[in-house]
């Protein structure tokens, strides 16, 4: 939530960029490419479960960047991620089972309808911040399960409804899930393209001066109202995304997997991550899915699992404040030496209102 | 005469850098001692570092007793006041609950009128929030809550901060009153050079958190630098 | 007429309810700015622990078993701050929030684990019986709720605006350093918050169980309502906790009975909604001071 944050966040999206030999600066993203193959490889080599469980790392990888966008950018906290997502989901799976359309037909909108109820959402956000903005989105997250088992005849109501699967194009000879997979995969690869590019732009800066300094950023000509609210929108459309992903993945929806828990676990994975760096979520999501399945394995009682849970989830809080992500940026660092001075922008050089006074007090 | 509080080669700071460095300092039993100095010399490190805000190298004795490494709330029970810089009133609390929480340390947090006669603008605003009080109102009830623990030693931390000259000029003579009726130490951190220096008995100059020059309040209003650098003239 | 008193009693009782679960959460949030989402569970931790004083367990009279579970409480939360919370008094308070949430899993699962995960019944402290006023039925242990917490509200408002240790905790929370310069030890002052929040909570739990049941998932929606009723009363207010959660509970009863839209299903829904009303109208809640940011 402060300046350190930020610059971690440039250190980590551009770990590849500045005035670095050469050589280090090719070998970056071949590794990332690397990375890439291997990841499409996978549905080869592991098992169908093994390849569910990886399409949940993916999508609840990309609902903790939702998160990150808001919290590590824009300085704002939501609960209310669980609702954005469902509403996508079930938006997807009405239209696929009730209307008849395909799943790519039913993605724009599902995106789009995510979109809407964020930026009505964000509306508050220009009024009140911090505690109370987080307990006004808890209140969507709360609200949400609520209405399928209200409209049960349409819904399946408590106990959920059955999706069909998105179907692999029978040329390819790869089986459903397989295909579900690369699509969340190629999905993952552009929204992380996307999050970086927007944090370079123009955009991006704006947000940060907003998350700094609002009444600095507006002498700027940074229009505060609007881009708050289009934070939250942009915040709820990816999980949009995520929601018509959760679809494809666990073909089924029921009010149960979109609870205010969901909501919290997601800011669980922010904050083992890390909140400001790109790779942080990626971890966050690792550890969710699972952390409950090693806990399993070393023979705990599984009644305690979330007892273990709780304790990693404290521990890592107080080893690394930063989460993974920021002890990664910070061994990138060592690695490849501080950013380029041409790369130092507003972030790192704007004062931090929140952290160690940047001037010795009057003595 | 028993010395009451003194610095033996005190050592504070922010971070790496240390603010004060090797500071001594004495304040005699029923005495009033000045520190002057200009912003960043070091003066409200000092206060800090006494009373233990901050932590930090060196000695700390009070009344004979070494408090170096007490937390602040125990120093205040031994017998250490300290009125902060900004007064450190509790805004929403009224008067009078401000007052009582300033005789925590004390069996009869109650007492308060003795207070209410020196400064009676306070007894006018008891049930007031304190938040609502003017500033020269603010600075009189922090002095009044330091004193409901009956401190041995007080220190001040620029008192006449953002008042108005005729304000300062009262507040100074209450203090001084306060001094000679209740023989409460003082140690007052100011800008105020020629206030301070007149109704003080001895005077410490800071430089860069060092002592640079100290001696008795007269011989320093009459010294040639001191006019100069904090005088004006 | 007859069946809108009721439910305005009903709603009544529950509102106290959430109003109380708001106090313990406003104990804390006004020490340390911290939003605690394992209060809850705290409470029905300690709710186990009077079942097993009283109920299942050794057999002591309930009122003895309370009394038992809120000294438990109170031991319970005050270590927690000293050995759980402390560590990380320099966060900032999204990190230690997560570290109540971590506490929310931790406990749910421990007290599954030492007792049950079987749904239990507690006795009330109450007698059995209800009044029956012109058609109106009120039984004894919900008139005796209501009456205990508001007493408990009331002597939470006492203890801070009268006595020596409550205007210290009071002081501690508002600043810190210069309490502290005043001779109060504002680490001992979150100690007590914590403790006496945890106190109260195991209070709720008790009056709580009797009228539903007793379960590790007992207190999960209650808390949901106690933050609401919380924000709605300014986060920092004894009294416009115990307001905003009689409010909530009013309004839910009222709308789920009059609109059959609603019904049971949206009641939820129309609290919150409600609340986000409040607080586009008026950010600081009901009773709160001007909003000074603290996240």
């Amino acid at each position: 939530m402060n300046a350190i944050a930020a610059s971690e966040f440039e250190v980590a999206s551009h770990a590849a960029s500045g005035a670095r030999p050469l050589l280090r600066r090719a070998a970056i993203p071949a590794g990332w490419l690397a990375l890439l193959i291997v990841a499409a490889y996978l549905p080869f080599g592991v098992s169908i479960s093994g390849l569910v469980n990886l399409q949940q790392v993916i999508y609840i990888a990309i609902a903790i960047m939702s998160l990150n966008l808001l919290s590590g950018l824009a300085g704002q906290i939501s609960i209310g991620q669980s609702a954005y997502i469902g509403l996508a989901a079930y938006a997807t799976a009405l239209l696929v089972m009730k209307a008849g359309w395909s799943h790519w037909a039913a993605l724009p909108v599902a995106v789009l309808l995510s979109f809407v109820l964020g930026v009505l959402t964000g509306l508050p956000a220009l009024r009140i911040t911090g505690i109370r903005l987080a307990l006004t989105t808890l209140s969507i997250a709360i609200i949400f399960p609520t209405v399928p088992v209200k409209f049960t005849a349409q819904t399946g109501g408590t106990p959920g409804m059955n999706v069909n699967p998105l179907a692999a194009p029978e040329s390819w000879g790869i089986t459903d899930v397989a295909f579900g997979y690369w699509v969340l995969l190629a999905g993952l690869v552009l929204v992380w393209v996307v999050v970086r590019n927007v944090i370079d732009s123009r955009i991006g800066r704006s947000l940060i001066a907003v998350r700094d300094h609002q009444i600095a950023a507006h002498t700027v000509g940074i229009n505060v109202a609007v881009t708050k609210v289009l934070v939250f929108g942009a915040s709820a459309a990816l999980c949009g995304l995520v929601g018509w992903m959760f679809v494809v993945t666990n073909q089924f929806v029921s009010p149960h997997d979109f609870s205010v828990l969901l909501a919290i676990y997601l800011l669980v994975g922010m904050a083992i991550g890390g909140s400001g760096t790109l790779i942080g979520p990626i971890f966050g999501a690792l550890f969710i899915v699972y952390a409950p399945q090693g806990i399993g394995e070393i023979g705990a009682s599984p009644l305690l699992t979330p007892l273990i849970y709780g304790a990693a989830l404290i521990l890592i809080l107080l080893v690394l404040p930063q989460g993974i992500g920021g002890l990664l940026a910070k061994v990138a660092r060592r690695i490849t030496g501080p950013p380029a001075p041409t790369r130092v922008r507003t972030a790192a050089a704007a004062p931090d209102p929140a952290g160690e006074p940047s001037s010795p007090p009057d003595r | 005469m028993t010395t009451m509080l003194e610095a033996i080669g005190l050592s504070a700071g922010y971070g790496p850098n240390p603010v004060l460095d090797g500071l001594d300092l004495r304040v005699e039993e029923g005495e009033i001692v000045v520190v002057l100095g200009a912003n960043g010399a070091g003066k409200t490190t000092t206060l800090r570092a006494l009373s233990g805000m901050i932590g930090g190298k060196g000695k700390v004795m009070l009344a004979g007793n070494d408090i170096s490494r007490s937390r602040p709330d125990v120093r205040a029970k031994l017998g250490l006041g300290h009125i902060p810089e900004g007064r450190g009133t509790f805004p929403f609390l009224s008067v009078e609950d401000n007052l009582r929480l300033g005789g925590h340390v004390v069996k009869d947090r109650h007492a308060f009128d003795v207070w209410f006669e020196l400064f009676p603008i306070l007894a006018e605003r008891r049930k007031q929030s304190a938040g609502s009080l003017s500033g020269g109102e603010q600075q009189m009830l922090a002095v009044a809550r330091a004193l409901m623990a009956r401190p041995k030693m007080l220190l001040l931390d620029e008192p006449s901060m953002g008042l108005a000259p005729m304000v300062t000029a009262a507040l100074f003579g209450q203090i001084e009153h306060i001094n000679k009726q209740f023989g409460t130490s003082m140690l007052i951190v100011e800008q105020n050079a020629n206030l301070s220096l007149k109704i003080a008995s001895r005077g410490y100059v800071l430089e860069s958190g060092s002592v640079v020059l100290s001696g008795r309040a007269d011989e320093l209003l009459d010294n040639d630098g001191i006019r100069r650098a904090y005088l004006g003239s | 007429m007859v069946l809108f008193i009721q439910r305005l009693v009903d709603g009544l009782q529950s509102g106290v309810l959430y109003g109380s679960i708001a106090l313990a959460l406003v104990l804390v949030y006004r020490a340390t700015g911290l939003l605690n989402f394992a209060t809850g569970e705290i409470a029905m931790l300690c709710t186990f622990i009077v079942w097993q004083l009283a109920g299942g367990g050794l057999g002591l009279p309930i009122v003895v078993g309370i009394i038992g579970g809120m000294l438990f409480g109170f031991a319970f939360g005050a270590g927690l701050e000293r050995f759980v919370i402390r560590p990380f008094e320099k966060a900032d308070h999204l990190r230690q929030s997560m570290v109540t949430m971590g506490l929310f899993l931790g406990i749910n699962a421990l007290a599954g684990y030492l007792f049950t995960l079987d749904v239990q019944r507690l006795a009330s402290p109450f007698p059995v019986g209800r009044w029956n006023i012109g058609g109106v039925i009120v039984s004894y242990h919900k008139v005796g709720s209501i009456i205990v917490l508001i007493l408990v509200a009331i002597a939470l408002r006492v203890l801070f605006a009268k006595t020596r240790i409550g205007l210290a905790m009071t002081g501690a929370a508002m600043n810190p350093t210069s309490a502290q310069l005043l001779g109060v030890n504002p680490s001992r002052m979150l100690v007590l918050g914590w403790g006496l929040s945890a106190a109260l909570g195991a209070l709720v739990g008790a009056m709580v169980a009797p009228d539903l049941f007793l379960s590790t998932n007992m207190m999960q929606t209650l808390l949901l309502y106690g933050m609401a009723a919380a924000v709605l009363g300014g986060m920092e207010s004894y009294v416009g906790a115990l307001v905003g959660g009689v409010l909530i509970g009013v309004i839910q009863a009222l709308a789920g009975g009059y609109v059959s839209f609603i019904g049971t299903q949206l009641q939820l829904a129309v609290a919150f909604a409600a609340i986000l009303i409040v607080l586009l109208v008026k950010p600081e809640g009901l009773f709160g001071k001007r909003q000074v940011e603290r996240v």
